[in-house]
């Protein structure tokens, strides 16, 4: 690919913000369930195999909803998405973060599906320091492995 | 014809009202008409049907109110609890004074065919059922005196049973005053085929007798209103009947339930034996949201992207604030995210990337130098090099990624709105398969979209896209080999696209008794709402519709996951 126009100090940024992100989320989802739930703002909207999940159940769909499984990550990707788009009053915000993981889910028994998941992250303006949080999440098994 | 009355009468009643009362009763068997007369903790009901009234003898035992309720039905002239049909049955014969029957020592010719055309008159071969009850009401009983105390009379009818109607299927022994079930010890050589069995209305006071009968193919027994089984707790009656004899269905009429419960809360048993996997529907779009808007824009941006000419999609993506990047599966070994915890140094510990030789789809592996998965690319500037930023960049990038073909129909897509920062984005996760025309390869792909409205006086706008791009993220995985594979990921994929007008309108508590549903048994969303839908979104109804589609095996293979 041609070489990256864009802002490199930015896109840096973002990618080791996401990178962040993802193994904590994924290590809390695998052994501190119940605690999932602060890593959304409180507009979160989340949709996990096609159900809405609203932001106040969060806490009850993490705990009971789900079933006993392991996550893991094969791939994550970040991108920045920018706050405000330049053209408006020429400044890009602290850019929000676009993450897309591809992992599988082990359900024992010899079943592992393979999901997508979408996080779209935002800074959380009601703290002080750079704190972010998920503003969207988007869920889907997508297949399974071949036994 | 006379008109039946059967009496019945409750004892150990909680305190309610008459109407409560048949509210209860009708809860649990269905129809009733009767008439009830109440007495502090008893009531007498008289009633017609006998239908009814057998099936009263049920909520002998049941709970009402937290009181264990003790039922007594009798018929018309007094019979006992007894609820066997069969052909030409006389149970209505009451049990009279005891039988005054003396002991026989020995038979003679005569007594003996006495006793057989007794037992030709009672039999039906139309259902090879024989009716003994009350044997010695019976007009000429006095020749064979019947006496069922008495070895030599009971080896006597064994014995005419083997030579007569070795085949039969259905005995009645009511009202005989049975006590000694030991003597029937040669009933299964006589009657080996023997189907249905009735002791009821009899002095059997212990179930340890039944070991003497041996009846392996029994299947439906009576043993009710006998000293053994008066007020005895329903299961244990069923456990020492099914111990015996593990092939009965029906036990006084009334199916044999599973088992025994334990105290469990309902819900802890659902997640311990749910089938492993998370309930599914189709594409998400919230309503009254872009859905529309958003399906317009996918199959025009799908179908120049599949089109020779990808350059016509340059004004789709925003000129300065458009990212693209790619990740490939299989471009790295089993990375969990444990390699990432706590180290400053960022190199995957087991990861490796893999070259030509060693991958298992040899057709992903020219995405491999584009792939930018993080877990695998660690340079700041590996990944600076494979994101491509600004509308030429991007069409740059994608001008050179191969020939596609996008099924489109097999696609799911879901949509969210959000907020990044003051802008509303549109994030659109679509998972489906493509073809790469090239070499016929089919592959799954998952692709993110962050798209946002084009202002009038856009170049998008003017190019004909009311959306555009700002971030594309798109995932390749291994190809499509065998049908086996192609159907399991086809079916992680809910048929259709759906916009808004395809949501399913459920309210929020259907659907979380659809997720249940789905969570507990691993059907898919469709299976779930039709089956809830059809018993009334009541969940015990479904439960019990679900139990019997199962028993009959009509529960359709679709259904699940």
């Amino acid at each position: 690919m041609a070489v990256v126009q864009g802002n490199k100090a930015l896109t840096d940024f973002t990618v080791r913000s996401g990178e962040r992100f993802v193994s904590q989320y994924y290590d809390v989802l695998n052994s501190a369930k119940a605690e999932m739930h602060h890593f959304y703002g409180p507009a979160a909207v989340v949709v996990w195999n096609g159900f809405p999940v609203p932001a106040s159940s969060l806490q009850a769909f993490f705990s009971s909803s789900l079933p006993v499984a392991k996550f893991s990550t094969t791939s994550v990707d970040c991108q920045p998405v920018p706050g405000v788009l330049p053209g408006s009053d020429g400044n890009t915000a602290m850019a929000n973060i676009l993450v897309a993981v591809a992992g599988e889910i082990d359900y024992g028994k010899n079943v592992i599906k393979t999901f997508s998941q979408t996080f779209l992250l935002v800074q959380d303006t009601s703290k002080p320091k750079a704190v972010f949080i998920i503003a969207s999440d988007t869920f889907r098994e997508v297949g399974a492995t071949t036994e | 014809m006379e008109v039946e009355e059967w009496k019945a009468s409750i004892f150990g009643l909680p305190g309610c009202s008459v109407s409560e009362l048949l509210k209860f009763l009708r809860s649990k068997i269905g129809a009733l008409s009767a008439q009830v007369d109440m007495k502090g903790n008893k009531a007498f009901l008289t009633i017609a049907s006998s239908k009814q009234a057998n099936a009263l003898k049920r909520v002998d035992g049941m709970s009402f109110k937290r009181s264990k309720l003790s039922v007594r039905v009798t018929g018309p002239s007094g019979g006992g609890n007894s609820s066997m049909e069969m052909e030409g049955s006389s149970s209505r014969v009451g049990k009279g004074s005891k039988s005054k029957m003396p002991f026989k020592k020995s038979y003679n010719a005569n007594e003996i065919s006495a006793l057989e055309s007794a037992l030709a008159a009672r039999y039906d071969a139309g259902s090879q059922c024989l009716q003994l009850d009350a044997l010695h009401q019976v007009g000429n009983a006095r020749t064979f005196a019947p006496h069922f105390g008495n070895k030599v009379f009971v080896d006597l009818l064994l014995d005419c049973l083997r030579r007569n109607v070795p085949d039969l299927a259905m005995l009645s022994l009511q009202h005989n005053y049975i006590k000694d079930l030991r003597l029937f010890a040669g009933l299964g050589k006589a009657v080996p085929g023997l189907k249905a069995l009735s002791l009821a209305s009899n002095a059997v006071s212990s179930f340890k007798d039944l070991d003497a009968l041996a009846l392996p193919g029994l299947c439906i027994f009576e043993l009710g209103d006998n000293p053994v089984t008066r007020n005895i707790d329903p299961v244990e009656y069923q456990w020492q009947v099914l111990r015996r004899f593990p092939d009965v269905v029906t036990l006084d009429g009334a199916p044999t339930e599973a088992t025994v419960r334990f105290p469990l809360p309902d819900d802890v048993l659902a997640s311990v034996q749910a089938s492993p996997g998370l309930p599914a529907t189709g594409s998400y779009a919230e309503d009254g949201g872009p859905g529309e808007l958003v399906q317009a824009f996918l199959s025009k941006f799908l179908a120049v992207y599949d089109s020779p000419d990808r350059t016509g999609l340059l004004d789709a993506y925003h000129p300065t604030e458009s990212y693209f990047s790619l990740t490939a599966e299989g471009d790295i070994d089993d990375v969990t995210t444990d390699a990432f915890a706590k180290k400053k140094d960022r190199r995957p510990r087991r990861g490796r990337k893999k070259g030509k030789d060693d991958v298992a789809d040899p057709s992903l592996v020219d995405y491999y130098p584009l792939s930018r998965n993080l877990l695998a690319v660690t340079t700041v500037t590996e990944r600076m090099k494979r994101v491509a930023c600004g509308n030429i960049d991007v069409i740059n990038a994608i001008t050179h990624l191969r020939a596609t073909a996008h099924d489109t129909s097999s696609a799911v897509a879901d949509q969210v709105v959000a907020y990044a920062g003051s802008v509303p984005v549109i994030i659109v996760s679509l998972h489906g398969v493509v073809c790469e025309t090239a070499d016929g390869i089919v592959r799954p792909f998952d692709r993110i979209l962050t798209l946002t409205q084009a202002e009038p006086e856009s170049l998008a706008a003017a190019a004909g896209w009311p959306l555009y791009v700002i971030n594309d993220m798109l995932r390749v995985r291994k190809a499509i080999t065998n049908d086996r594979q192609a159907d399991t990921v086809l079916r992680a994929l809910s048929p259709g696209p759906s916009g808004p007008s395809d949501a399913p309108s459920l309210n929020p508590d259907q659907m979380s008794l659809v997720r249940e549903l789905s969570l507990q048994f691993n059907f898919n969303f469709e299976f779930a709402s039709a089956v809830l839908d059809a018993n009334g979104w009541m969940p015990d109804a479904t439960l019990a519709a679900l139990q019997e589609m199962d028993a009959r095996g009509a529960i359709p293979a679709n259904a699940y996951n």
